[in-house]
């Protein structure tokens, strides 16, 4: 059992580890691995692998396999969503956050279960990866956070081996921008989603959320994901296969 | 009563456009409204398609005046209820056709008569609030859309959730 808080990435996250036996040098390694992600891939360091080669002091052909691989995956979700979820937009420089966040989430859940651990929660900054139950026949039971009231959730659902990523404009607005206008996104308050590993989970919600009401269907089209999206009418969309606890 | 009639036709044209946004089956009372008076509604409702285009009730003649006509209404329509249907709006998402019914100027009923089949569904449309309600009373593990800056870390669910496993 093992609980531990950090704040990385500039986000606070917090795993949730229920498994008997000695974890603690995995658990190190998780958060170690969350502050190497942080040093090596945040714009906002100089020394960063990603301002070195937006700064044009490394090539595509120096990168790192990790940048790479994010790399296309910012490139695969940009054309999946139209150019509404763009990781480079004029006149700004590259920012791959919205995908390394997921993926780095995904890397170290991937991480524990390599190292045997069976039973965790582990949410970062409101990303969630959950693995098994906490209790026998009890799913994780994952609260969405009232778009209006940070206290209060408006649904709760039910998750066992699943990731959950939510993209909001909370009290202080979005800061997430509609690639195809340069603009910040309008239309929805809230948009969760569901799915298999974080890496989807997280890039779908960012870019639903950029499309603004089109997302709705947009998202709801996708195969092997669900939603819940609350929009600027306060109406709740969600697709019909979402887990809610009862 | 012409210009109550006007003002349902806009109103349903309006709702159409609405409607269009929305992929799946709904339930089929869909909301209970208090409509503005119908000197806002209607020019509110301009960029919905022209009232001709979405009939109202058989007796309507074609309405021939600006929504914001002077022309008095000769009739008292205080609590008179009006029952109209829109015509079957074909979109990408499917058919939808919507029937509205007023009491004098409040919007009382709209229900679904067509709604999209084509698509993934997307449950009926809760509102938040009643959503919100359902979900307080029970017991969650963590919050997904919990916080993104230490500063409202401290003070959030999750952190409170935290707290508590740490126990």
């Amino acid at each position: 059992m093992t609980n531990r808080v950090e704040q990385v990435m500039g986000l606070p996250i917090s795993l949730d580890l229920r498994d008997e036996g000695d974890f603690a040098e995995v658990v190190d390694d998780v958060f170690a691995w969350f502050r190497d992600v942080d040093a090596r891939f945040s714009p906002f360091k100089e020394d960063s692998e990603v301002s070195r080669y937006d700064r044009g002091e490394l090539t595509a052909a120096q990168l790192s396999d990790d940048l790479l691989e994010v790399l296309e995956l910012c490139a695969y979700y940009e054309q999946l969503s139209g150019g509404a979820f763009r990781a480079r937009l004029p006149g700004r420089g590259l920012d791959p956050c919205a995908v390394v966040k997921g993926w780095a989430v995904q890397r170290a859940a991937d991480l524990l279960k390599a190292e045997g651990a069976t039973t965790f929660c582990l949410n970062a900054g409101g990303d969630v990866v959950t693995a098994g139950e906490p209790e026998p026949g009890r799913p994780w039971r994952v609260g969405v956070r009232h778009p209006e009231q940070p206290l209060a959730v408006c649904a709760v659902l039910e998750s066992r081996n699943g990731a959950i990523a939510t993209s909001a404009a909370y009290e202080r607005g979005s800061h997430i921008l509609d690639g195809r206008s340069g603009t910040p996104a309008t239309g929805l308050m809230s948009v969760t989603v569901v799915a298999g590993d974080l890496v989807t989970a997280d890039a779908l919600a960012t870019a639903a959320f950029a499309m603004g009401a089109e997302g709705i269907t947009w998202a709801a089209d996708r195969p092997d994901c669900e939603i819940l999206i609350v929009d600027d009418s306060r109406r709740v969309h969600r697709t019909a296969g979402l887990a809610l606890a009862s | 009563m012409k210009k109550t009639i006007f003002v349902v036709a806009l109103s349903v044209a309006g709702f159409i456009a609405v409607w269009r946004f929305e992929p799946g089956p709904v339930q089929n009372t869909a909301a209970v409204a208090q409509a503005p008076p119908p000197s806002v509604t209607a020019p509110s409702t301009t960029a919905a398609p022209p009232p001709s285009s979405s009939s109202a009730s058989p007796a309507s003649p074609p309405p021939s005046t600006p929504a914001t006509s002077d022309t008095p209404s000769t009739r008292d329509t205080k609590n008179e209820t009006v029952t109209t249907q829109g015509s079957a709006e074909s979109s990408r998402y499917g058919t939808v056709q919507v029937q509205v019914t007023f009491t004098g100027a409040r919007l009382a009923v709209i229900t679904l008569l067509q709604a999209p089949d084509s698509g993934r569904s997307l449950t009926a449309l809760p509102r938040l609030q009643e959503e919100a309600i359902k979900a307080q009373s029970a017991d969650i593990d963590t919050v997904t859309g919990a916080t993104e800056t230490s500063e409202s870390y401290k003070t959030s669910l999750q952190a409170a959730i935290d707290a508590r496993g740490n126990r």
